[in-house]
């Protein structure tokens, strides 16, 4: 299904215009494809450029402008529910939902597009060119997974470079939250603090606000707090020793924290805590 | 039926790295965090043609459309790149899972943090692109350069060398 306007004027729904072409112009003269008859609107007055799902507004150097969501444009790449105003006139974007929803069930299919197969967005075209770009084949990336590039074995330090490989075929399938670690959101929205018990440090609080909080001492011995959405975890970074938490000697593995624990690193005691 | 790929071949302190696709190179030097790599794919040309700011890229719906893949047609042309390597740099060599979920910030900075254990940094990378949403599979190799690894000169070159 491909993204659609609505073009209404005082909250009263005119049509719909479903966005097929490459180039949908909008304007008062009748050879646009959406003609609006009013004098506030130019005759040739914006041009909304469509390759694949994304769409791109732009106005065409009109008399009285374009407006998206009250802000005037020039040009635009238009995201769901966006209003773009021509003078009375309102035109509301809604993307198109059916390969966002079917997104999340598959991988995010790789594909391939031939060179020259998507028509250039600068190249003035003519209006009725339709944008049909021919697809490749498609497939989830397995990436370098299979055949790795690198000779990775590499841990002994007579080599001169180090390489490590982590790779995961089967995603679990989280919460979805797009982009950015270093949400407020993470951990269920709550807010963990470490206060510092012994040491000459003692009765420090530091919050721990970062995807990645590390403790301890460079060389020495460090630790480091990772902030996820199920909650806040001890993972052990560097040093001959390795963190205890509640007197209990940690491994290599990553750690679930509670509220109130204890956690003793390079001889300083720390507690662990939520914020109410 | 296609796939991308980066690869890296580190020899005589350089690094040379051939990639097709989305897959990505990027460098951790010092302070700097930098994509070395540059995707073939339409988001990327459509950022070059000035069409979309890099910050509006991060909302495209065209993200997986890669305009050069591997298993599409009989051969094709990798991208090679050459980059001087210096002792301390690490490398981080992934898929568009990685990239896709998590800013170009975030891995800098957990590369940046958690570079004393590189084992840990490449499972923290993962992770963070499955907490993310995990849309996509997710491949990270980590490369450390610790030493310097100039190739050794032959006695040809040495006295080529002498006699100029």
């Amino acid at each position: 299904m491909p993204a659609k306007l609505i073009l209404s004027m005082d909250g009263l729904v005119l049509k719909e215009i479903a966005l097929t072409k490459e180039r949908t112009t909008i304007g008062r003269k009748p050879h646009n494809d959406i003609q609006i008859d009013n004098l506030a609107v130019s005759g040739e007055h914006a041009v909304i450029v469509t390759i694949l799902n994304d769409s791109f507004l732009e106005d065409l150097g009109s008399t009285n402008g374009t407006l998206v969501n009250g802000q005037p444009i020039k040009k635009h790449f238009l995201q769901n529910n966006d209003v773009v105003e021509l003078g009375k006139y309102k035109l509301k974007y809604v993307g198109d939902q059916s390969s966002k929803s079917a997104a999340p069930q598959d991988f995010e299919k790789t594909m391939v597009l031939r060179p020259g197969a998507v028509p250039k967005a600068d190249a003035p075209k003519p209006a009725t060119s339709q944008a049909v770009p021919t697809m490749g084949t498609s497939q989830p990336t397995p990436a370098m997974g299979a055949s790795q590039p690198l000779h990775t074995a590499a841990t002994s330090s007579s080599q001169p470079v180090r390489s490590v490989s982590a790779s995961q075929g089967v995603p679990t399938m989280g919460a979805s939250q797009p982009l950015s670690a270093s949400q407020p959101l993470a951990a269920g929205g709550k807010v963990a603090a470490i206060q510092i018990l012994s040491g000459s440090n003692a009765g420090k609080e530091m919050e721990i606000t970062k995807a990645l909080t590390t403790l301890g001492k460079p060389g020495v011995q460090v630790a480091v707090i990772t902030k996820r959405p199920q909650g806040f975890f001890i993972t052990h970074v560097e040093g001959a020793n390795f963190p205890i938490l509640n007197g209990r000697l940690l491994d290599a593995q990553a750690h679930p924290l509670n509220d109130h624990d204890i956690v003793e690193l390079a001889g300083v005691k720390m507690e662990f805590f939520y914020k109410t | 039926m296609g796939t991308t790929l980066v690869a890296g071949l580190f020899y005589d302190n350089k690094v040379m790295l051939a990639h097709i696709g989305d897959s990505r190179a990027y460098r951790l030097r010092g302070e700097a965090f930098e994509q070395l790599t540059r995707d073939h794919s339409l988001l990327q040309e459509q950022i070059d043609s000035g069409m979309i700011t890099p910050e509006q890229a991060k909302f495209s719906q065209n993200k997986n459309l890669v305009t050069r893949a591997l298993g599409i047609d009989p051969t094709v042309e990798p991208e090679l790149t050459c980059f001087e390597a210096q002792p301390g740099d690490v490398y981080l060599l992934c898929s568009d899972g990685l990239n896709d979920m998590v800013s170009d910030e975030d891995i800098g900075m957990t590369l940046q943090t958690l570079s004393a254990n590189l084992r840990l940094a490449a499972q923290q990378l993962v992770q963070m692109a499955n907490d993310n949403g995990g849309r996509d599979n997710v491949s990270v190799i980590l490369v450390r350069v610790v030493r310097d690894y100039a190739a050794p000169k032959g006695w040809l070159s040495r006295l080529f060398s002498w006699l100029k």
